[in-house]
């Protein structure tokens, strides 16, 4: 415990959104924006060390954890909060999304503070269900059933954190979230549930199934902080599990496979946000300083230029109604200014020198060649490729270029621009001056991304891939097809498992209750009858009997009651003869 | 990059949300258009990437972490691979059973 300025930013996060209902509706853009601009400050004022440490029963809760790592992601958190916030502000519902949004970056603020697990899955949950709503706002059946998927996959995954937390608990008696090894089933759960929210396959189908369902302004925030709080959460509790390096690196390439498929433009988008968190995976499981740095500052970067990336494709469907590449084509007439914004996301995400992706995807790249992992090392490199194919010529070249459409709009509301302004901005201010992010990172930095060799061999890399695009083109053709990816299991073989219900298992109930019926309940009944026979018979029998010999016995001895003490003398004087008579014969 | 020819005479289509009508397209959007369609921005990037080839052979690479990375052109050559190989093997991955119609979760 330190002692020092603290102010968690989070609270107000949740008291804005609390207090949104009684802003008047004219008052609401300078109440929103006001809200990162306070967290901000509240940051900026911080001191490092453990603030609001409380016991709770009988365990020490720790809601301010303030260090390098913790300060870089409620930076960018903060940053891009407001970013989402300008992008959302023509939007006429206000308080609903907003409010969503905001107990949503709350959360995400909460989970990067927080110092013990029970605080970490408490403000986890709180993500889970404030986001669901980014999607169920959407208020189409569609969004609906993927939000109802997206929150029991969360779920699922938030079982597996307090079950895991629980289990550490009773084996160590611990609840501090530092690093450990993976052994026993206690942090085998925990690092389940974080897997669950970086998107890892298989665990990943939740991610590109519910958020092109979500609404234009939640999918910007849905892109920014789930997987980026999973990032953190493997970086601060499990740096240099070996496993996560191959996942990372298959994550990145699966996430690829599944772009060039792709017809819806957020879909693509999202299963590139699988593939860049593959790197960053990746990164924590090289573990080196480099390595974590590099997940760090690409987690970074990612939030801003995916944001930006979002941001694009959601002002195309806020204009033109449409979400296929198959149904847009020739948008760079009527919105050349959202090409431009949406060009410099794609820049970055690919790793172009000059913007932010060269800066930090290359660090978590040459890490893994510093460990000598030669194959991740390509892997990793043949993923970047497909990330330009995809966001930087496909995706672009299909909504702006291509075949005309025919849609003639215009470019979207002001501040929705301003909004991809300011991220474009910074996406192309880290790529110049990448320093400034290198400052903030948890380790010191003696990287240099801008050396001979590098530049021209990702430039290399980058127009060759630009070469094949242009020789491949009629293969990429975008089709009116859907991609089976792992949610299959639970949307067709929960189908299964209602029919194995309905059917076989029904049938097995029956037949159980046919067999009970006649191998239990007849005889039992057959058992009971005869029961009932022999006590009517025999116990009633014996007991009736016995009673109507005393009957008749009395109603003899009646007659010797006569009342003359003769009688009496002559029964007394016969009994004795006829027991002495019984005495004398017996014995 | 494509080299196909826009149609200079886009049909009137309905406006989908009252924007600006298809004929107030801005002035340097039309000569960004002029570019794309020449037979000489292709011809440029061509030189663009020999250019590129060539500064590889004399780029220092002290820095290399593998053998393979100080090739000349390993990077280009890399990249074209990698662009194919995801194309090919994912197009044949969807068509082996994973791209399916729409309306399969109806």
């Amino acid at each position: 415990m330190t002692e020092g300025s603290f102010i968690h930013p989070a609270i107000f996060f949740f008291l804005g959104a609390a207090g949104l209902a009684f802003i008047p509706v004219r008052f609401r853009t300078i109440y929103l924006m006001g809200i990162p601009v306070l967290a901000g400050l509240s940051l900026a004022a911080s001191t490092p060390g453990l603030h609001g440490v409380y016991s709770f029963v009988g365990r020490e809760i720790i809601l301010g954890r303030m260090d390098d790592l913790s300060r870089l992601f409620g930076v960018i958190f903060i940053l891009m909060a407001l970013i989402g916030i300008i992008y959302g502000l023509h939007e006429k519902e206000k308080t609903g999304p907003s409010a969503a949004a905001l107990m949503y970056v709350g959360g995400a603020l909460g989970v990067v503070m927080a110092g013990d697990y029970i605080t970490v899955f408490i403000f986890s949950e709180v993500m889970a269900f404030s986001s669901v709503f980014l999607i169920w706002l959407k208020r189409d059946a569609a969004s609906l059933s993927a939000g109802f998927r997206y929150i029991l996959m969360h779920l699922f995954g938030g079982v597996c954190l307090l079950g895991g937390v629980i289990i550490r608990l009773i084996e160590t008696g611990s609840t501090a979230f530092t690093p450990q090894p993976v052994e026993g089933i206690g942090s085998a759960l925990i690092l389940i549930g974080f897997l669950v929210n970086a998107a890892v396959p298989p665990l990943s189908a939740w991610l590109s199934d519910a958020y092109p369902e979500a609404t234009v302004t939640g999918a910007v925030f849905l892109s920014a902080f789930t997987t980026k709080t999973a990032v953190y959460t493997l970086i601060r509790g499990f740096p240099g599990t070996e496993a996560l390096i191959w996942l990372g690196a298959v994550m990145a390439i699966y996430g690829v496979v599944y772009a060039v498929l792709e017809n819806d433009i957020r879909r693509l988008l999202a299963y590139h946000i699988i593939s860049q968190v593959g790197y960053m995976v990746c990164g924590v499981g090289l573990g080196t300083e480099l390595a974590l740095n590099g997940a760090s500052a690409h987690a970074f970067s990612h939030i801003l230029y995916k944001g930006l990336l979002f941001m694009g494709a959601g002002a195309v469907i806020e204009m033109t109604g449409k979400r296929k590449l198959t149904e847009l084509g020739g948008l760079y007439k009527t919105m050349p200014i959202t090409l431009i914004l949406y060009m410099i996301g794609g820049f970055s995400i690919s790793a172009f020198p000059l913007f932010s992706g060269f800066v930090s995807k290359s660090m978590v790249v040459s890490a893994a060649g510093e460990s000598h992992q030669a194959a991740i090392w390509l892997m990793l490199t043949l993923a970047s490729a497909g990330t330009f194919l995809h966001t930087g010529l496909k995706l672009p070249y299909y909504t702006f270029f291509g075949k005309d459409s025919g849609i003639r709009t215009s470019e979207p509301p002001r501040n929705m621009l301003w909004a991809m302004g300011l991220a474009a901005f910074f996406c192309i201010g880290i790529g110049i001056l990448p320093q400034a992010l290198y400052a903030l990172l948890p380790y010191p930095v003696e990287y240099h991304p801008y050396t001979g060799a590098h530049v021209v061999g990702a430039l290399q890399m980058l127009l060759f891939t630009g070469l094949g695009f242009m020789l491949l083109l009629k293969q990429l053709d975008p089709e009116t097809k859907i991609s089976l990816d792992t949610d299959w299991v639970y949307r067709k073989g929960a189908r299964g498992l209602l029919w194995l219900a309905a059917h076989p298992i029904a049938r097995a109930d029956a037949a159980l209750g046919e067999a009970y019926l006649s191998l239990i309940l007849r005889p039992l009944e057959r058992l009971v009858q005869w029961l009932w026979v022999f006590e009517r018979r025999i116990v009633d029998g014996a007991v009736n009997g016995v009673a109507s010999l005393t009957y008749a016995c009395a109603l003899r001895m009646r007659l010797i009651q006569s009342g003359q003490i003769q009688h009496y003398l002559l029964v007394m004087v016969a009994g004795l003869f006829v027991l002495l008579t019984i005495y004398l014969l017996l014995f | 990059m494509s080299e196909q020819k826009q149609s200079t005479n886009p049909k009137p289509m309905p406006m989908e949300s009252g924007g600006s009508p298809g004929g107030s397209v801005p002035g340097w959007v039309r000569r960004v258009e002029g570019i794309r369609m020449s037979a000489g921005a292709r011809r440029g990037f061509y030189a663009v990437l020999a250019f590129l080839v060539l500064l590889d052979i004399f780029v220092p690479k002290e820095h290399a972490l593998f053998s393979f990375e100080a090739l000349p052109g390993f990077s280009a050559v890399y990249g074209f691979i990698s662009c194919v190989v995801i194309i090919i093997v994912s197009k044949w991955f969807g068509h082996a059973g994973v791209m399916t119609r729409e309306d399969y979760y109806d």
